[in-house]
């Protein structure tokens, strides 16, 4: 991707203070390894086949953020100021961490690494809160990131660790719930 | 039906408070195009139900009318939109659907855009929402295209970019690129399909927004009326030959709606207003003419939406084949 997609905090129309960046900005396309590191990781952690990416392009943002969003062969951005592409489905730093956005839209093609949560546990974690699970709730999943699920329906991202879910939704998603 | 000069009424929406007084002139310029006066000025001082949109990127309608069921909430299916709904319960906000995205709530008029170009957007591979925030319109078209192809959702106004960004997140839309630019200086391309959801007066939104009658002016008409014309003409210009253009607004004032679109017509040869239909939704054509001007004969095929007839906002809607 070129420069000239690139927007600074003065052209996006709100002020930042120096050296910081627009959340959304994209550097460009990421490696040729970044993608197989996050394809493999997916495909090992969650069972996502990889090609259902194949209609998409990954772009590189800040912080490294990872986006999916439309391959950029067919989506001509020159001479555009761009805000954002797709959706971020991952930090890809050291570690590999996948996003909310990403569990829920491929949720249900998920086969690894998921948990079914029971009706007063699905609403705590929707609410924002950590859960602590049952042996048999566990099952055989590893410790790791994980998909959370209530009724085959995707709520969204935690961490497993011992016994323990630490919740990983955004704040701007979390919702006491009246209809579960 | 309260008027400027008239007592104070009850409000509906909100009981001992005075409904904001509908201008004089207002009354004076619609009573001269809607069908019944009575029934279009008593509506406008009620509120609009609440509705809903099915997500089918991530649900579809048979799943969430069963866990409404499962709920005991109330809903109806709208007949002309399998996926619109509307419902009682002002709750909806709270519901799990909610939180998945499997739901956006909509206005009902906002879904006609997208609805009335369903059989393009099948088979489009480049689509332009030019004027895309909050995004109600663009998660639609990303559904009706299987999150596939590639959108262009632009917005000039940066402030309405982050709430873009978060309903796209939300409903889980992958094919869109936002854009924050000026339509006009857009770079060239040619879109399959564009959409030219202009910013109005408003008018049409009233019912849920009874600050419209305090700040209302024909001046106010005039003004957006002049950059609506450069939006449709860019609009139009970004479209290949062959690919269709929906031009709406939510306004009654023919100035932004008929007069946009004749000019249109006067000053791009290839521009031709395609007839919608929305089998079930019941609609008016658009007006031949206004205060003494004379619009082209083929706008009467522009459609327009009463509030009274379906108990809905008020909309406008153009489709122009290039």
């Amino acid at each position: 991707m070129r420069s000239s997609n690139r927007m600074t905090g003065e052209q996006s129309g709100r002020r930042f203070r120096k050296g910081e960046r627009e959340e959304g900005e994209l550097k460009g396309n990421p490696t040729t390894l970044t993608q197989s590191r996050v394809l493999d990781y997916l495909e090992q952690r969650f069972g996502l086949d990889k090609s259902l990416f194949l209609e998409y392009s990954f772009y590189l943002g800040v912080k490294d953020r990872l986006y999916l969003g439309p391959r950029s062969d067919r989506a001509d951005m020159n001479g555009m100021r761009v805000a954002t592409v797709g959706l971020m489905v991952a930090r890809a730093d050291e570690h590999i961490k996948p996003t909310t956005n990403l569990l829920q839209v491929f949720g249900r093609r998920i086969a690894k690494s998921v948990i079914d949560l029971d009706k007063e546990k699905a609403g705590k974690f929707v609410s924002g809160e950590d859960i602590i699970l049952t042996p048999s709730e566990i099952g055989l999943v590893s410790e790791g990131y994980v998909l959370l699920r209530y009724l085959g329906i995707p709520l969204g991202c935690g961490h497993l660790k011992d016994r323990a879910i630490k919740n990983m939704l955004p704040k701007a998603k979390r919702l006491k719930l009246r209809f579960i | 039906m309260s008027v400027e000069s008239g007592a104070d009424t009850a409000n509906p929406r909100n009981p001992g408070k005075p409904t904001r007084p509908i201008p004089k002139r207002f009354i004076e310029r619609y009573s001269r195009v809607v069908d019944d006066t009575d029934a279009f000025f008593s509506i406008l001082t009620t509120p609009v139900p609440k509705s809903f949109r099915v997500n089918t990127i991530k649900s579809d309608a048979k799943t969430v009318m069963e866990r409404f069921d499962s709920y005991g909430m109330s809903y109806r299916q709208m007949g002309w939109y399998e996926d619109a709904f509307t419902t009682d319960n002002l709750d909806i906000g709270f519901s799990l659907e909610h939180f998945t995205g499997a739901i956006y709530i909509q206005e009902l008029t906002s879904m006609l855009p997208p609805l009335v170009m369903r059989k393009e957007l099948e088979s489009a591979s480049l689509v332009l929402d030019g004027c895309a925030a909050p995004g109600s319109k663009t998660t639609q078209i990303a559904a009706m295209m299987d999150n596939l192809g590639v959108i262009f959702a632009n917005d000039s106004d940066y402030s309405r970019i982050r709430a873009l960004k978060f309903n796209l997140e939300k409903t889980g839309v992958l094919n869109t690129v936002i854009t924050n630019m000026g339509l006009q200086k857009y770079p060239s391309r040619q879109f399959d399909c564009v959409f030219i959801d202009a910013p109005c007066s408003s008018e049409g939104t009233c019912r849920k927004n009874d600050k419209i009658f305090f700040t209302w002016d024909e001046g106010y008409i005039a003004k957006n009326a002049e950059m609506q014309k450069k939006l449709i003409l860019k609009g139009f210009d970004l479209l290949a030959p062959g690919g269709m253009m929906i031009y709406s607004t939510c306004t009654f004032a023919p100035e932004e709606n008929e007069a946009v679109v004749d000019c249109l017509l006067s000053q791009r040869e290839g521009a031709k207003i395609e007839r919608i239909e929305i089998p079930g939704l019941k609609t008016a054509n658009g007006v031949a003419g206004f205060e003494g001007a004379e619009y082209d004969s083929s706008v009467k095929d522009c459609i327009r939406i009463w509030p009274h007839h379906n108990d809905t906002d008020g909309f406008f809607l153009a489709g122009v084949r290039k």
